[in-house]
Formats: structure tokens, C-alpha cells, sequence
């Protein structure tokens, strides 16, 4: 078996003195799709900031393409290949929406194939706003523009955080669609989201997270085909449409 | 029509035109009050490259601008160094000052960088003020001389003018090179990532920006251009005291930066304007200046927390969308 791109070994993160993650371990693999699930609160944005350096896990190691980047900077993270679009999917809101882009380039400073105008391409909803300021956006579109920032640092493993979280369900159904076509492009992703319908209809691999920890881990198609399991682990009664 | 003539005119060149007649037209008092605003102007516009470019709230900005007023003054009349190099030499001081105490500095944030910008400062003041065979101490550094602006009476339109004048002149071309330099950094690809980080420091960094290393550079800057104001009020004042460096000094400046509007880039420039009429105008009738600063600010920060020229921007913006509507 191949080394995963991404893979972290039992981390404990805390916020000062109130402890977030216990022992979390996770592997990433190249090209694939991997969703931490669970419900508020049980650590997945956590995770995502302690592999991206915001939250530094206090023990254990990342390892990013055999490296270790457990205590690096956050910006060192983003230039070694780590995107991050953050649940509140802020933009950087004096700035018009070429300006996001053309900083989420410049700042990352890794050469690739994203441009602005592919950033368009995948969404043209932001082709026709490039001159609005993006404090002026759309949550929907706001989170168009996150990803599109971060794809501009052309980035090799994109962390994106509950994606869906507070858009129209019409919207959600666009965002699938294009983050689809990242994955079939062959973006590696993680994927942290609350409910089933995203991250069943992206993901190869899940780990559901309780408390901090990883209490369930398996390919995707076992949680789909297994309400029971999906009960168990989530207490959600949700459907798989 | 009036949104059309906003657009259309040139007002920058309006405005340095408007300058360059004010020796004619007014005053000697006009005159050395159009170089202080000037001067000041350019202190509190690199103060704003902090500020409200980069969101970084520096109680030290002085100590650049009184740096470069030693160094300029020091370098002119105890070394013969001519104008023409120790002006820059005093902007390259302040640079690297800022450079040593920024590297600090930007090591912390908010309260704690205020603060340390602050122990900085006065460092620098104490040092002026004990100095004595290099500063001239609690004493100042007096009898600055005037650089040699012979070559300027050569020139159309200036055969007949005085010292005083022909430094206005100097002033007013060496200050619009400096604003005209600060508004393209503001404006420039660098200056919008200084703008990210002062909408959230840590977007920016996870974005892949290296957040201390672009305050430190917008630091040194700030400090350099504050240090090219000072060696042009050193020379202005005909001495350099260690005031220049007091942490007094610093407030006041960040209240004409915040009574001028800090979101505008010549929001600092109407803020030392305003100050400095203000003052002349005000200690003429009372000896209460201070109380009257006081409670303008009050007012202000209340009432039009966007500043003078960000409230006037407002304004015309408020005006312009009734009408389109």
C-alpha cells in the first residue's frame, strides 16, 4: 500500500485549558475523497484547523507527503499544498471578487494549472460579479468564491469545511455538482460536513467523528448500504435520496 | 453634471496647482502653515499605511518621524552633509529602526503590538532626550540650516521669493513624490494583501500569506516615510527637539489620521489640515485647546466615526445613488 497524501497520527488538540480532539488518526490517499462526519461540536473543524496550523495539535504528528508539518505555519501549510475554505466561507470582503482570486494566487505562490479564468469556467455565476465587492456576495456565492481563492493557490489536498452548512438546497445541488468536478479532476479532498446527502454522494472513505474521537471508520458504501449502522453511529434518521 | 465632474477633473492636480499659488496669493503665515499641514500630512499618511491599510495600531509612530528629524538635521549641520543626501539618509534611518524594533513587534498583536510600539518610542525619546553630545538633549538640536536653494531662484516665477518659500516649494514637491509613492504601494498588488490582513489576519495566513513578514514590510514603510516627514520638519522648525519622539507626538498624529478618516487615502492629509487650522484658530480665542480637541473627538468618534473625508465620501455616495435611482 501506497503512503497516504495526508496523514495524521493520533493528535490531541486543545483550545486552552478545554481539550477538543483526543487521539485522532486519519489517512488521506491521493486522489480520493475522505468525509469526517458527525454532528456539531464532536471536532471536525478542529481537526481541519490542526492540520492547517490555526489550532497546532499539542501531540501526536501530521505528516503531509512524508513530511512532518504538525508545528509548521499556517501560511508555510497553504504553500506546501493545503487549501482550506473555512466553514464561515469568509471572503476577504473590501475586495472584489478578481482581487479574492487574484489573491488566493499570489499568496500561495504555487505554480498549476488554476487561473482565473478557470476558476470562471467553474463558476461563471463569479465571471458576471468579478467587479462586485464580495462583501456584497451571496452566501452561495461567497462560498463559490472561497473555493475558487483557494483552487487559485492551486492546491494539492483541499480541506473543505461543511460546504453545505446555511445554503438553499437548490444552491447545494450546484455546489455538489462542481465539487464533483473537482474530485473526477482529481483534486484529493476532505470533506467535514453534518449530514448525509453531501458527503454519501462525494466521498470514497468516512470517519465518523464522537467526542473528539474517531468512532467509526469505513468506505462510504458501508454507511450507504446499512441503515442501521448509519442510526447507530449518527442518530440520524436521515434518508439517502 | 456634479457626478460627471467628479470623475472628469483631475483633483489631485487641482488641488498641487491650488498649492503652488499660495505663497503668491496668501501670506508669509499661509505659507509656513501650508508647509506644517504638509509635512504632518505626509507623517500621518504613512501612519495610515498602518492603520487603516494593514489594520495594525501603532502608539509610536513619532519615534520615526523624530529619527529622521535628528538624522537629517544631524547630518546637515554637524557633518555639511548637503539636503539632497540627508534627506534620504533620514528616510534609510527610520527604515531600519523600524526594521530592528518592527521585527518585534509584529511577533505580537493588537493590545500587546500597540504597547510595544510604544516601549519602543520611547526608547527613542529617552535617548534623544539624554543624548546630549549628538542630539543637543532636553535642549534640542537648534539653528538647523535651510538646505541651499539658490538653484530654485533659477527657476520661472521663484527669482523674488524668500527662504521660507522657496522651502514650501521644496516641501510641496518632495511631499507629493511621497503621497504619490504611498497611494501606489496602497494601490498596488502588495497593498491589497496588507488589506487582507487587516480584514482577518488569519484568513490571510491560511490563505498562504506570510502575515508577519508583510506587517514588517508595511512597518518599515510606514517608518521610512514617517522618517522623510520628520527631516523635513526638522529643517521646517529650524531645530529638532526630543518632543518630536514623545509619546504626544504619537496620539496626535493617530487623531488626525482618525479625524481625517482612516479608509481614505487622503483622509490623514484633511486630518492634519483640520488640526492644524483648528489649533491656530482655536488658541487664538482660549488657552483650553487640549479640552476643545478633546471634545471634538468625543463628537467625532460618536457622530462620524468614518472621519471628516470618509463621512464627505459617504455623502457624495449617498447623494450620487438617489439620483441614479
Amino acid at each position: 500500500m501506497t503512503a497516504p497524501l495526508l496523514d495524521v497520527r493520533d493528535i490531541h488538540t486543545s483550545y486552552g485549558r478545554s481539550r477538543a480532539l483526543f487521539g485522532v488518526s486519519l489517512a488521506v490517499p491521493k486522489g480520493a475523497c475522505v468525509c469526517l462526519l458527525g454532528r456539531n461540536g464532536v471536532g471536525k473543524t478542529t481537526t481541519m484547523r490542526s492540520i492547517m496550523g490555526l489550532t497546532p495539535a499539542s501531540s501526536g504528528q501530521i505528516i503531509w507527503k512524508g513530511e512532518e508539518i504538525t508545528r509548521r505555519r499556517p501560511f508555510e501549510i497553504a504553500r506546501a499544498g493545503i487549501g482550506f475554505v473555512p466553514e464561515d466561507r469568509r471572503v476577504f470582503a473590501d475586495l472584489d471578487v478578481l482581487e479574492n482570486l487574484e489573491v488566493g494566487g499570489r499568496a500561495a505562490a504555487r505554480p498549476g494549472p488554476w487561473t482565473v479564468d478557470a476558476v470562471f469556467d467553474l463558476f461563471p455565476k463569479l465571471r458576471e460579479l468579478s467587479r462586485r465587492r464580495s462583501g456584497f456576495l451571496s452566501g452561495g456565492e461567497q462560498q463559490m468564491l472561497t473555493i475558487g481563492r483557494t483552487l487559485m493557490g492551486n492546491p494539492e489536498l483541499l480541506l473543505l469545511d461543511e460546504p453545505s452548512e446555511g445554503l438553499a438546497p437548490l444552491v447545494v445541488e450546484t455546489l455538489l455538482e462542481q465539487v464533483s468536478r473537482l474530485k473526477a479532476q482529481g483534486l484529493t479532498i476532505l470533506l467535514a460536513e453534518q449530514g448525509l446527502h453531501f458527503s454519501l454522494a462525494l466521498a470514497d472513505h468516512v470517519y465518523v467523528l464522537q467526542k473528539g474521537a474517531v468512532r467509526y471508520s469505513g468506505p462510504s458504501s458501508a454507511l450507504r448500504d446499512d441503515p442501521k449502522l448509519r442510526d447507530d453511529l449518527l442518530a440520524l434518521a436521515s434518508p439517502v435520496d | 453634471m456634479t457626478t460627471r465632474l467628479a470623475r472628469t477633473v483631475p483633483w489631485m492636480t487641482v488641488a498641487f496647482v491650488a498649492a503652488l499659488l499660495i505663497p503668491v496669493v496668501g501670506t508669509r503665515f499661509y505659507t509656513s502653515v501650508a508647509t506644517d499641514v504638509l509635512i504632518l500630512g505626509l507623517f500621518a499618511t504613512s501612519l495610515n499605511l498602518l492603520l487603516g491599510t494593514t489594520g495594525l495600531v501603532s502608539f509610536g509612530h513619532a519615534a520615526y518621524f523624530a529619527i529622521g528629524a535628528y538624522v537629517c538635521a544631524i547630518a546637515m549641520k554637524t557633518y555639511d552633509v548637503p539636503f539632497a543626501l540627508a534627506f534620504p539618509l533620514a528616510g534609510v534611518a527610520s527604515g531600519v529602526a523600524a526594521l530592528v524594533f518592527g521585527f518585534f513587534c509584529v511577533r505580537l498583536t493588537k493590545i500587546y503590538f500597540a504597547m510595544l510600539t510604544l516601549a519602543f518610542a520611547q526608547i527613542v525619546w529617552a535617548i534623544c532626550f539624554k543624548w546630549n553630545d549628538v542630539t543637543g538633549g532636553e535642549q534640542g538640536f537648534n539653528n538647523v540650516p535651510y538646505p541651499d536653494l539658490g538653484w530654485m531662484e533659477a527657476l520661472p516665477g521663484l527669482a523674488s521669493m524668500r527662504t521660507g518659500e522657496l522651502y514650501f516649494y521644496l516641501t510641496l514637491v518632495l511631499v507629493s513624490l511621497c503621497l504619490y509613492i504611498l497611494r501606489r504601494i496602497t494601490n498596488s498588488p502588495f497593498g491589497r494583501i496588507l488589506t487582507t490582513i487587516r480584514e482577518n489576519p488569519e484568513r490571510a495566513e491560511f490563505v498562504g500569506i506570510d502575515v508577519r513578514r508583510f506587517e514588517l514590510a508595511a512597518f518599515v514603510i510606514a517608518g521610512l516615510f514617517a522618517g522623510l516627514a520628520g527631516a523635513l520638519f526638522g529643517i521646517f522648525n529650524r531645530g529638532v527637539f526630543p518632543d518630536f519622539g514623545y509619546w504626544a507626538k504619537s496620539a496626535e498624529v493617530l487623531i488626525m489620521v482618525i479625524l481625517g478618516g482612516m479608509g481614505q487615502f487622503f483622509g490623514p492629509l484633511v486630518g492634519a489640515f483640520t488640526l492644524v487650522a483648528l489649533n491656530q484658530q482655536i488658541t487664538s480665542y482660549t488657552e483650553y485647546w487640549p479640552l476643545v480637541l478633546g471634545l471634538l473627538l468625543i463628537i467625532l468618534l460618536y457622530a462620524f466615526p468614518a472621519g471628516i473625508l470618509g463621512t464627505a465620501a459617504d455623502l457624495v455616495k449617498a447623494l450620487r445613488g438617489r439620483r441614479n435611482a
